[in-house]
């Protein structure tokens, strides 16, 4: 008798275990679902490819929910699984057919009279902006936007608050070159 | 513009792209959680089925052929597994690390893919080597063979397997190239 109350008391556990995660999970989901959208745009222009990558994100926040200790914050732990996940992406999968004429894009349209900012002009045009600066600055430049300290961003990234200052500074000359007059 | 006024200004367009995550974004994900458990799953099923078939095969038979056959499979699932095992030693990590110490692991896990490759493309070919070895002095002893249709049609199945693993060994390669870039790059 012991034995079995033992067991409904483990297997009762769990599902309060599964319910406080599935609760959870929706609450990140909820509270962070807008900033996945933007970093998985700032990987992948191609809108299918994209809600790949965002199932892909998901699929590892859900994953990696269980794990988590609260060795850091629940907005770095889902800014640090986007983030990998969008890398991950990056190296698997093929450059689509003028993903590169992207950049010169930007650089051509900046000077004509569309470039005469409106907030939506400057929103379109940041984003690919962003898709064409170098991984190493998109990937500072990305958090830069959403909010974080550079303390967090070191955090996410693996790397140190100085190193994320210069990063984040060069990020921010390309980004004023490519955009030029819009800003 | 000062510094402060352009973040600001950048930072607000950059919020403007906040679109929700697409609705049943979950129920997909407790989809693809399940399809991951049938796949974990589906692979023990197959090493049972193999492990426990030619286990019963040479308890019922008792014929010499049928513990050799057993035995040869016991020791190649053995050896495959165990070489897995060491194999992915260090690329068992949660997936919430911080990017660069993902992508040493991310590195990690691909060159132990082509490795992995590289081991596959050995055991196939002692697989062949026993099984032909094994087919010839079975029917050595149990006239008549099968025709020469059905040795063709049996062939087919290590072709397959050796265009599975070159495929995938190239793609992992390419994958490879494409990591070591990105990695060189965020260093």
């Amino acid at each position: 008798m012991g034995t079995i109350a033992n067991i409904e008391a483990l297997a009762e556990g769990a599902a309060v275990d599964r319910r406080a995660l599935e609760e959870q999970y929706e609450r990140l989901l909820r509270a962070n679902g807008a900033s996945i959208m933007r970093l998985a745009a700032a990987y992948e222009p191609n809108p299918s490819n994209r809600d790949d990558l965002v199932q892909e994100i998901a699929l590892a926040l859900w994953k990696a929910l269980p794990h988590f200790r609260g060795e850091c914050s629940e907005r770095t732990l889902v800014f640090r699984i986007a983030h990998n996940r969008a890398l991950t992406h990056l190296w698997r999968r093929k450059r689509a057919p003028g993903e590169l004429e992207e950049a010169a894009e930007i650089a051509d349209s900046r000077s004509t009279p569309e470039s005469q900012a409106s907030a939506g002009q400057l929103r379109e045009r940041l984003m690919r902006a962003i898709r064409a600066l170098p991984v190493a600055h998109r990937e500072v430049m990305v958090l830069v936007l959403e909010g974080l300290s550079h303390g967090e961003i070191g955090e996410v990234l693996g790397i140190s608050e100085g190193n994320v200052a210069v990063r984040a500074n060069r990020a921010r000359k390309q980004l004023r070159s490519l955009l030029g007059e819009l800003l | 513009m000062s510094d402060a006024r352009e973040l600001d200004v950048l930072q607000a367009a950059w919020h403007q792209n906040g679109e929700p995550v697409p609705a049943g974004l979950q129920k997909l994900v407790g989809r693809q959680t399940l399809f991951l458990r049938l796949g974990a799953a589906a692979e023990i099923l197959v090493s049972v089925t193999f492990l426990g078939g030619s286990f019963w095969l040479a308890v019922t038979q008792r014929e010499p052929e049928f513990v050799a056959l057993a035995a040869g499979i016991w020791i190649v699932t053995l050896a495959a597994a165990i070489y897995s095992f060491q194999n992915r030693t260090g690329t068992w990590r949660p997936a919430a690390l911080d990017t660069r110490a993902f992508l040493e692991l991310s590195l990690r896990r691909c060159r132990a893919s082509l490795r992995a490759v590289t081991f596959g493309l050995y055991l196939l070919l002692v697989e062949v080597v026993l099984l032909a070895g094994w087919h010839a002095w079975y029917w050595a002893g149990h006239p008549p063979a099968p025709g020469m249709a059905v040795w063709l049609t049996a062939s087919c199945l290590p072709a397959v397997f050796l265009i599975a693993l070159l495929l995938f060994r190239s793609r992992k390669r390419r994958e490879l190239t494409r990591l070591e870039a990105l990695h060189r790059e965020l260093n």
